[in-house]
């Protein structure tokens, strides 16, 4: 059957072109699960800058972006490549040296900030973050503030709300509305899209909307508040996506090594985002041996 | 009908220290409980106590993952092997905000990279806030779980430079600077529990919320922890010795809460 053309359904290139330099843009990624892979080198090639990037956990799509000198400012929650295969050595560089500027909250913090931009409020108190560095930190800048609760008289923190330019998300399946079906953990992609003005996803596969019909409550961002779709089949390799491929565990720890020295993460992004015309390039690099040998069982997930 | 082998609760007599401290970490979790649990050796205790005395305790994963009953070894929270067998797959917002943040949550099982004797949790930074030398993790979920669960129990290894008067940097609170510290903060109650290390276990004083020693691992000398803390320890006039792991235990551990040995390295003696 032949889709139903769209004029959100659009190439990699194009998509991220929407993208000015200094936007706002959050990324979909927790660690080494779900990252937004294929959108993040495409940034890289077209030499994004100055990007405020928000995220919950930090992942290997901020690290990538960060190394790649796209990020004037990110705000997240901490992160790594899980413990057992290796720091976001870019980030954390960075962060030392401080050539980028950062806002580190806790998991929750982020989550609650989008949560109210997707509500529409300013701000969303919180009884997390109090009486820690975490704090004492952010109450340098105005994004945070200690308050008493005008109800209880308790102590409470108030997080300003974030409503990101862009939230880049990568789903099992689009269909040529929009509608997203992503399954496995969520953590806070829900929030997260629901808070950005504009959403662009990539997806394993774009399918008709009378297939999102059938099974509706897998759609966990509804087409109406997605401007644009791409199809990028592996769009989150290495990394993991649920159901249809393991992380790259060889790839991942190839790129934990590249990270950790500047010199060699260049190299590293010379020869598989700068070297490669673009996704389709870069699988073929990846071989078609190894994108087969992660594909997912059926009954694991993974 | 199943026949019960004696032998199962009988100790083993080959065992790696880090396989002490998740025995110890799982028997902290009780049957019934509602868990929230960090990457690593938290991970492994948790489903170690879930396939021993604890099969009733719902363990939470933050990303959004309910009670799991994995397979497989996994890296870390990220991973899809720990997700395996879940009751519900949900979101940050669902785990940390509308149970954690909610109250409901009785225990936090964390990391760390440095603990100090108010059992405050360091996981971000060494060196000093305006002049960081080394950037780690960060919180993650973890300062979430430290100032929100009831009660919150830490993992790490045992050194000086881990166990300092004061951390470097406080991501998870403890008891902040003492007695009061928590509510002058505005946290709600709950704090630190318990600290398991490759050489001991502690608590904390229930007056002063200092660290306590509560129990040596076997064949650990006192002298070995009071040289490897950089605080002034609590020492009770008699301190017992910690289980070292059952047959049982270790089976679990060694087949399925850590196959691989990656977390307790249990392939390295054997």
């Amino acid at each position: 059957m032949k889709l139903k053309t769209s004029d959100k359904i659009m190439s990699i290139t194009d998509a991220i072109k929407l993208i000015p330099d200094g936007a706002q843009v959050a990324l979909g990624g927790w660690v080494i699960n779900r990252c937004v892979i294929a959108l993040t080198h495409e940034m890289i090639r077209q030499k994004k800058r100055n990007l405020i990037v928000t995220q919950g956990v930090g992942a290997m799509d901020a690290d990538l972006l960060v190394g790649a000198g796209c990020v004037k400012r990110y705000i997240y929650a901490g992160g790594s490549l899980e413990p057992s295969i290796g720091p976001l050595s870019r980030i954390n560089e960075a962060n030392i040296n401080k050539e980028i500027e950062i806002e580190e909250y806790s998991g929750l913090a982020i989550c609650f900030k989008y949560l109210a931009g997707a509500l529409g409020i300013p701000y969303i108190p919180t009884k997390s973050l109090l009486g820690s560095d975490i704090q004492n930190m952010l109450s340098k800048s105005t994004n945070i503030i200690e308050e008493t609760c005008p109800f209880t008289g308790e102590k409470l923190l108030l997080l300003r709300a974030l409503n990101p330019d862009f939230a880049l998300v990568h789903a099992q399946r689009v269909d040529t509305e929009g509608n997203a079906d992503i399954s496995g953990a969520l953590w806070d992609t829900k929030e997260m899209a629901r808070a950005a003005k504009k959403v662009i996803i990539s997806a394993e596969e774009i399918v008709d909307p009378e297939l999102t019909r059938r099974t509706p409550e897998r759609t966990i961002i509804p087409g109406y508040r997605v401007s644009a779709i791409v199809h990028a089949p592996y769009g989150a390799h290495p990394s993991a996506l649920y159901g249809v491929y393991d992380y790259d565990h060889d790839h991942l720890m190839m790129y934990a090594t590249a990270a950790r020295k500047k010199e060699t993460f260049e190299n590293y992004v010379n020869e598989y985002v700068l070297g490669v015309k673009d996704h389709w390039e870069y699988l073929k690099k990846i071989g078609i041996k190894k994108l087969v040998e992660i594909r997912a069982d059926p009954l694991l997930g993974y | 009908m199943e026949v019960l082998d004696l032998k199962e609760n009988e100790y083993v007599k080959k065992y790696t220290r880090r396989e002490v401290m998740v025995v110890a970490g799982a028997h902290e979790l009780k049957n019934g409980e509602i868990g929230l649990i960090g990457v690593g050796l938290p991970q492994v205790s948790g489903i170690l106590a879930k396939f021993t005395h604890a099969p009733e305790l719902r363990v939470l994963l933050e990303l959004g993952i309910v009670d799991p009953k994995p397979v497989h070894n996994s890296s870390g929270l990220g991973d899809p092997r720990i997700w395996y067998g879940t009751t519900c797959m949900t979101s940050w917002l669902d785990v940390m905000g509308m149970t954690l943040h909610r109250g409901i949550v009785d225990v936090g099982f964390l990391g760390g990279i440095q603990v100090d004797e108010y059992g405050n949790l360091n996981s971000t930074l060494v060196g000093t806030l305006d002049n960081p030398k080394r950037h780690f993790t960060g919180s993650g979920g973890a300062n979430d779980i430290a100032s929100l669960a009831k009660r919150t129990i830490s993992i790490m290894k045992h050194e000086k430079r881990r166990f300092q008067k004061r951390v470097d940097y406080i991501t998870s609170p403890g008891y902040i600077d003492g007695p009061n510290g928590r509510e002058n903060a505005g946290l709600r109650k709950g704090g630190p529990a318990k600290v398991i290390t490759d050489l001991a276990v502690m608590g904390f004083d229930d007056k002063t919320c200092r660290m306590k020693l509560l129990s040596l691992h076997p064949n650990v000398s006192l002298d070995e922890v009071i040289e490897n803390t950089g605080f002034d320890l609590i020492v009770p006039k008699e301190v017992p010795v910690s289980s070292p792991p059952t047959v049982k235990e270790q089976k679990i551990i060694r087949t399925l809460a850590d196959a691989t040995g990656i977390y307790t390295g249990w392939k390295k003696i054997s």
